[in-house]
C-alpha cells in the first residue's frame, strides 16, 4: 500500500466495543452522515459510532477505502494508467467478493450503511435480498430470509385474492 | 474527546432500505414482500415509506401500454411485472387515453359510455356522456353536424406533481372535436368533482380539423390536441374555459410532425426521416405564437434491427406513443412495434406493426398497497389478531 502523503487529515472512528480505527478523512466522508458532522464542525478528532460493532465497522471502512475516489486533485499515479472501464470492472469483482458473507452479517452491513448513509454500500448489500424477493415465491422468500409468517390463514387469503396478479 | 452520534434505529431500517430499492417496474415484488409478514407489511403501509420510495425512483414507472385491437376491444401489454386484473379486461371498450395513472375507456353502445379506470387501485368511475355520443367519438350535434373528437383524461388535483395522483383524486375528461367540414373546433370538459360537463365552447380557424386518433398533450391545466394537417394544435385551457389555435412552426425538410406528448412543460413532436428520429420541443407563447425551443436527433440505425429500417423512402417508421417521465418512445416499423428508451438506449420489440397508437400506463404502485393493506387491516380486526409493529 502506498504511504500516506503528508497533510492528509486523519480521523478516529470508535466502535462501542472499544476498538479505534484511524482513517483518512476522505475515506470517512464516504459516509454522508460523517461528512455532515465534519462539514458542520461537529466532529472532533474522534467519532463514536454507536451500535456498529468493530467487526462490521472494519468491513465498512474496508469498503470505503476501496471506493473512495482515487483521482483527487493530486491525481493518483495508478488511475492515470488504468482505463476507467477496467477500474469499474475491478471494483465490481471486488464488490462481489466483499458481499460473500452470511445473512446476519449482510443485514448488519445494511443497517450500518443505512445509518452511516453510504449509498454504494447500501445498493450492494440490498441487492441479494432484492434478488431473493424478485425471483421467488412467497413461501421461498420466507424460507430464504428466515421470516416467520405471522398472518392468519384468512388474512393471507385476502391479500392473495386482492392481488391475484402478483401471485400467479 | 469522542463525539457521540445518535444511535441508529434497528432491524426494520435495514428492510426499509432494501424495500426502497425494489425496482419500480417490479410491483409484483413489492406486493409479495408486503405479504411475507406483519412487520414487513408495517413498513409498506407507512406513508413515509411510500414518499421515500417515490423520491428514490423519480418518475412513475411504465407498467405497460394500452392499444386498441381492430374491432376487438383493447389490450394491455405489460412492460413490467404488473398485470391488469381479469375484471379490468373490457373487450367491449376502446381505450381513448391514459395519463396520471388513469385510463379513459369508451363503449359507445352503453348508456354511460365513458369510464375512467385506475388499474393499480382497481377503481372505476362511470361518466355520463354529453353530448350524446354515437360511433367512435363522433357525435351528432345540433349545431355542427357530425363531429370528430379526441379525448383526454387528466388529474385535477390542485398543485399535484402527478407522481402518485391516481386512486380517487379528482380528475377531468376533456373532449375537443371539430365538424366534418372543418373550420371550427369545439370543446367541453367533465369534472369528477361536479359530475358535470362544462358548457361547450368553440373557436374558428379556416380548414381546422381535429385529429381524433392522434395523441393529446397536457401542460398544467391546458390540453393540446393536434389537427389532421399537423400544422396546428388546439389549446384548451380548462380552468379559464378558453379555446385557441396555435400554429406549429415549420420544420426542416417539411417533415411530418406528430404530437406525442409533453416534456419539461413544452409540447413534444416527433418525426422519422431517413433512419433518424427527430424530437422537437415547442414552446407555446401568448396569442397563438409558438417557436421551436429544442431539436434532438436520435440515430436509429444502431438501435433498431436492419429489417425495421428497410425502405425508409416510404416513411414506414412512425412515432406512435411516448411515455413521459421515463422517456420511452414507441416506434412503429415494418418489423413490428419497438419501445426505445431514450435515456438508456435500450430497445425492445413489444408488438406488431398493426398497432397504430400506443398509450403508455405509468404509475407507482405504492398507493395500492395502502388500500389493500387497509382491507387486510380490517380483516385482522375482525379476526382479533395480535399486535404488530
Amino acid at each position: 500500500m502506498a504511504t500516506r502523503e503528508a497533510g492528509k487529515k486523519m480521523i478516529m472512528l470508535k466502535s462501542p466495543d472499544g476498538m479505534e480505527f484511524e482513517v483518512e478523512e476522505a475515506v470517512a466522508m464516504e459516509s454522508q452522515t460523517i461528512r455532515k458532522m465534519i462539514e458542520d464542525d461537529c466532529a472532533d478528532t474522534a467519532i463514536l459510532i454507536p451500535n456498529i460493532n468493530s467487526k462490521i465497522l472494519s468491513r465498512v471502512i474496508e469498503y470505503c477505502n476501496k471506493h473512495v475516489p482515487t483521482t483527487g486533485a493530486t491525481g493518483a499515479a495508478a488511475s492515470d494508467t488504468v482505463a476507467p472501464a477496467a477500474l469499474a470492472e475491478d471494483l465490481k469483482i471486488w464488490d462481489a467478493e466483499f458481499i460473500k458473507v452470511n445473512r446476519a452479517t449482510r443485514f448488519d452491513l445494511i443497517q450500518a450503511a443505512s445509518y452511516l448513509n453510504i449509498k454504494g454500500l447500501l445498493d450492494l448489500t440490498s441487492q441479494t435480498t432484492i434478488d431473493t424477493i424478485s425471483d421467488n415465491s412467497l413461501e421461498e422468500i420466507r424460507s430464504f430470509l428466515s421470516t416467520k409468517n405471522d398472518y392468519l390463514p384468512e388474512e393471507e387469503q385476502t391479500i392473495r385474492r386482492e392481488n391475484q396478479w402478483a401471485f400467479q | 474527546m469522542a463525539m457521540a452520534m445518535r444511535p441508529p434505529a434497528l432491524v426494520d431500517d435495514a428492510m426499509r432500505e432494501v424495500f426502497t430499492r425494489l425496482p419500480a417496474d417490479d410491483p409484483r415484488s413489492l406486493v409479495r414482500a408486503a405479504a411475507v409478514c406483519r412487520s414487513w407489511r408495517g413498513i409498506f403501509s407507512d406513508p413515509g415509506f411510500a414518499r421515500g420510495y417515490r423520491a428514490f425512483h423519480g418518475a412513475p414507472p411504465m407498467l405497460g401500454f394500452l392499444h386498441n385491437a381492430y374491432r376487438n376491444g383493447n389490450r394491455f401489454v405489460p412492460t413490467s411485472t404488473f398485470r391488469r386484473r381479469a375484471s379490468q379486461d373490457r373487450p367491449d371498450c376502446q381505450v381513448l387515453d391514459s395519463r396520471h395513472g388513469l385510463v379513459l375507456l369508451y363503449a359507445p353502445a352503453y348508456e354511460l359510455p365513458f369510464d375512467a379506470c385506475d388499474l393499480v387501485a382497481n377503481k372505476l368511475w362511470e361518466i355520463e356522456a354529453f353530448p350524446k355520443c354515437r360511433g367512435t367519438m363522433h357525435w351528432e350535434d345540433i349545431y355542427e353536424g357530425v363531429l370528430h373528437c379526441n379525448a383526454t383524461v387528466l388529474c385535477a388535483r390542485d398543485r399535484c406533481d402527478h407522481l402518485d395522483c391516481h386512486g380517487g383524486g379528482p380528475f377531468l375528461v376533456a373532449l375537443v372535436g371539430s365538424a366534418e367540414e372543418g373550420g371550427i373546433a369545439l370543446a367541453t370538459a367533465y369534472s369528477s368533482e361536479t359530475s358535470e360537463w362544462s358548457r361547450k365552447i368553440s373557436v374558428r380557424s379556416p380548414g381546422l380539423q381535429i385529429d381524433d386518433g392522434g395523441h393529446t398533450a397536457v401542460v398544467g391545466n391546458k390540453v393540446y390536441v393536434p389537427s389532421y394537417e399537423c400544422d396546428s394544435v388546439v389549446e384548451y385551457d380548462i380552468a379559464e374555459q378558453q379555446l385557441s389555435v396555435i400554429n406549429v412552426p415549420e420544420s426542416l425538410d417539411e417533415a411530418h410532425l406528430d404530437l406525442i406528448g409533453a416534456e419539461d412543460g413544452m409540447l413534444l413532436f416527433a418525426s422519422v426521416l431517413k433512419s433518424r428520429l427527430y424530437l422537437w420541443s415547442m414552446e407555446a407563447g401568448p396569442r397563438g405564437a409558438a417557436a421551436w425551443a429544442r431539436r434532438r436527433v436520435v440515430e436509429l440505425e444502431p438501435l433498431l434491427p436492419p429489417h425495421a429500417l428497410l425502405d425508409m423512402s416510404e416513411s414506414d417508421v412512425w412515432a406512435v406513443g411516448f411515455a413521459e417521465g421515463v422517456r420511452v418512445i414507441f416506434l412503429r416499423t415494418p418489423a413490428g412495434l419497438y419501445a426505445v428508451d431514450l435515456n438508456s438506449g435500450r430497445v425492445n420489440n413489444v408488438g406488431k406493426y398493426s398497432i397504430e397508437k400506443v398509450m403508455p400506463y405509468t404509475s407507482f404502485c405504492t398507493r395500492a398497497f395502502r388500500r389493500v393493506l387497509a382491507s387486510d387491516e380490517a380483516s385482522r380486526a375482525v379476526a382479533g389478531g395480535g399486535a404488530t409493529v
